[in-house]
């Protein structure tokens, strides 16, 4: 196998194929280690090949034997949102009591920046404030207060809005994973045509609020009270619906069959 | 601290990279996937890769590691002592260590696996398949799941409401929205107080 640990000595060169790696080309690649397995697989054209440190594309038009490197199907990276420059965090300030920060200080980054990281907003009130377009990542909103608010087109990840409170809100077009609503009350909310994979949204009450056209991929909604509330044309794969207290609850041309609900129960 | 997710899809399961950005190291949680993302993420924030932590010796939370110990040298921590051919450094019970400039606790949850262990950075915890968003581990009779959920009260809800859960399978919660919103946990706690 070929071996990519740092600081080890390169000892044989093999041969493999084309390979565009950091807009070179190297015909000659790869090394096996002495003592280390070969193994030997063919690539479809077009996988992403890595190494420790880059990331290679076979150049090729065709299958090609390659040996010694790991190699990802593309598939792999189907529903892993965090790309290299949105990386989701979290850190010690998000958790820390926000009193050193002024709450008005708080509000002026949020009218101002377009991408905020870790930092604490809980308890805060958010009346007829528009945050559409914005980037938040590693933010605590537990038990805030959101009243018409818009955050359209919203980008959340690892964000926490625990027993948050939204009244009159609008998420449509957000890109939200990751993230907990867990307790929260939704109450003429939207969240229409909108991202949101691996949320946590266990516990919610809810009330006249659409899901429609989203994507609740491998989210929960568990012990949640559901109440004239729309998941129609929803990929709904993988989300957990135990628990649930459901009236005039639509799930319409959604894949439910694929969702998760208690033994023997009817989604409808 | 800096933590990412990694989703496989292959596994259905959660993998974690922890950075410190002070010591510039990082420890990955359950591999179940060594992917292109995981690597760049290492790479580009100049991480050493101090530990691999092992929740539990099933394979969709460890996937990835013979991967991933192709590339980095590291230790494997578990409660298993052989891991994808690579010895282990053997956690038993409760106990603690440090990794990366971190101060790590494990926490021996035995239940949905003999193995199961919980580590814990900071104020968060991750949890394998002990936990997750909602519900407790799957477990294959009763004895297992009444020693997981001894365990879980003893070891997990001890802990303060605002401690963050990040579990092997599905999305993030809290000890706090655990008590409130796992039914098999407050099912148990119930039946304990009358």
């Amino acid at each position: 196998m070929v071996c990519f640990k740092h600081g080890v000595e390169l000892k044989t060169v093999t041969k493999i194929c084309t390979l565009f790696i950091n807009d070179r080309i190297l015909n000659a690649f790869g090394t096996i280690m002495p003592g280390a397995r070969c193994i030997k697989t063919t690539i479809p054209t077009g996988t992403s090949i890595c190494s420790a440190y880059t990331t290679a594309l076979i150049a090729s038009d065709r299958s090609v034997n390659l040996y010694g490197f790991s190699a990802f199907p593309a598939h792999s990276m189907y529903h892993n949102p965090f790309d290299q420059n949105h990386a989701m965090t979290y850190s010690r300030i998000m958790f820390s009591a926000h009193q050193d920060i002024p709450q008005i200080s708080l509000m002026e980054i949020l009218a101002t920046s377009s991408v905020i990281h870790s930092l604490d907003f809980s308890g805060l009130e958010f009346r007829n404030m528009d945050f559409s377009g914005k980037s938040f990542t590693g933010c605590r909103f537990s038990r805030s207060v959101f009243a018409d608010a818009k955050l359209d087109n919203c980008r959340f990840r690892m964000c926490f809005f625990d027993f948050a409170r939204f009244s009159h809100c609008s998420f449509t077009g957000s890109n939200i994973q990751f993230c907990s609503f867990a307790g929260a009350q939704f109450n003429d909310s939207t969240f229409e045509n909108s991202d949101l994979l691996h949320d946590n949204f266990n516990g919610i009450l809810s009330g006249y609020t659409s899901f429609d056209d989203s994507d609740l991929y491998n989210s929960r909604f568990i012990m949640a009270i559901l109440k004239d509330t729309s998941f129609q044309n929803c990929n709904l794969k993988k989300t957990m619906f135990f628990q649930t207290t459901r009236e005039r609850v639509s799930f319409k041309s959604s894949n439910t069959r694929e969702a998760i609900f208690n033994a023997g129960e009817d989604p409808e | 601290m800096k933590i990412y997710f990694l989703y496989s899809p292959d596994g259905f399961s959660n993998g974690y990279l922890v950075g410190n950005e002070k010591t510039r190291e990082a420890v990955v949680i359950d591999p179940g996937v060594m992917n292109r993302e995981l690597l760049e993420h290492i790479e580009k924030n100049h991480f050493k890769i101090a530990a691999v932590l092992v929740t539990h010796s099933h394979e969709s939370h460890y996937r990835g590691l013979r991967t991933l110990l192709r590339i980095y040298d590291t230790k494997v921590y578990a409660a298993d002592s052989e891991l994808a051919d690579k010895k282990t450094v053997l956690l038993q019970g409760d106990g603690s260590f440090f990794a990366a400039g971190f101060a790590v606790r494990y926490y021996a949850v035995p239940g949905h696996s003999p193995d199961s262990l919980m580590y814990q950075i900071e104020e968060v915890i991750f949890t394998g398949d002990a936990i997750s968003a909602g519900r407790i581990g799957s477990t294959n009779n009763v004895y297992g799941k009444r020693n997981l959920l001894m365990h879980l009260k003893n070891k997990l809800l001890t802990q303060d409401d605002a401690v963050i859960l990040m579990p092997g399978h599905g999305p993030p919660t809290s000890i706090g929205d655990e008590r409130l919103f796992n039914f098999e946990l407050m099912q148990s706690m119930n039946d304990e107080s009358t």
